[in-house]
């Protein structure tokens, strides 16, 4: 009885160790597969998942040309 | 791009802004293809109710103050604000008028302004323009106080260029300082680089004096000429 007990406690260690051994190798392998999403697609939505920043924005470069107190003027040189 | 202007921009001294109370400076703003005007208290001094509704009528383009009313009246004589899109970015622009006490007209604090309208502005859009003709004295103490803005184009009082406000990290700029005889001859132009978050993390100002030295575009100046001619 003994050496029952033993054997099926020795089996379910070893199933507990063979789950955890796959859920850990399972857990590598989407980690992988995310980097080299993030690698090959770096402004893609693969990316964005792992970066901060609205999905699909740009970077923005942007001209402001100002005017003020112009007092309607017309001519560079007055009036 | 934006094309931009602060204030006071409507008619003082000259032909054919003056004869014209104004139409020709709106006439022109459109042509030029300008995309927001703030008014300033030159333009409500010389221009009445009845004479400045008309003239915001006739413009292709927002004309903007968050706190001018026509004395009595319960309602902005403007729009306070618009937003614009530029590569996918919502950008909102408020305009502010300098407090003045003149006849006619009901002008509140653009400070006490500011603090109303940025917040409201920020859940719009992740960039936040103040086009205003507060003074740019004022326009500092705006930029210290009012957290969210991320640029300020200012106008009236003496030419800064450009400012940061140390506490918000609110940039200014100013382009001109006008004097009889001698107006709109200086145009400012800010290079801006926003993240993708619409932060601003790079920029370049500088401000570019017209003058005969510079080559007129001939369609520009045959408009100019027509306008003189239709207006004068």
């Amino acid at each position: 009885m003994t050496n029952a007990s033993e054997q099926e406690g020795k089996r379910l260690t070893g199933a507990k160790r063979d789950l955890l051994l796959g859920l850990g190798g399972l857990l590598l392998f989407v980690l992988l597969g995310l980097g080299v999403i993030a690698a090959s697609d770096p402004g893609g939505t693969g990316f964005s998942i792992l970066c901060s920043g609205p999905k699909g924005k740009q970077s923005l470069d942007l001209t402001i040309l100002h005017t003020n107190d112009t007092w309607g003027y017309l001519s560079v040189c007055g009036g | 791009m934006l094309l931009l202007d602060a204030g006071d921009s409507l008619i003082n001294d000259h032909y054919p802004a003056k004869s014209s109370d104004g139409e020709s400076s709106i006439a022109a703003y459109n042509f030029l293809g300008y995309d927001a005007l703030a008014i300033g208290s030159l333009d409500l001094t010389l221009l009445n109710v009845v004479t400045m509704t008309q003239r915001l009528s006739e413009a292709e383009f927002p004309v903007l103050s968050a706190n001018v009313r026509a004395a009595g009246v319960e309602d902005l004589l403007a729009e306070p604000y618009t937003i614009v899109e530029r590569g996918g970015h919502q950008i909102a622009i408020l305009g502010l008028t300098d407090a003045a006490d003149l006849e006619g007209w009901t002008i509140d604090d653009p400070l006490t302004t500011a603090k109303e309208w940025v917040p409201v502005l920020q859940e719009q859009a992740g960039i936040v323009i103040v086009l205003s003709h507060a003074g740019v004295d004022v326009d500092k103490v705006i930029a210290a106080e009012v957290p969210g803005i991320d640029i300020i184009i200012s106008g009236r009082g003496a030419a800064t260029d450009i400012h940061t406000a140390s506490e918000t990290g609110t940039m200014l700029f100013h382009a001109d300082s006008p004097s009889q005889h001698q107006a709109g001859r200086t145009v400012g132009a800010a290079y801006l680089n926003f993240d993708r978050a619409g932060r601003l993390i790079g920029h370049e100002w500088r401000k570019y004096i017209l003058s005969e030295d510079i080559e007129d575009h001939q369609e520009t100046r045959n408009w100019v000429i027509e306008a003189d001619n239709k207006w004068r």
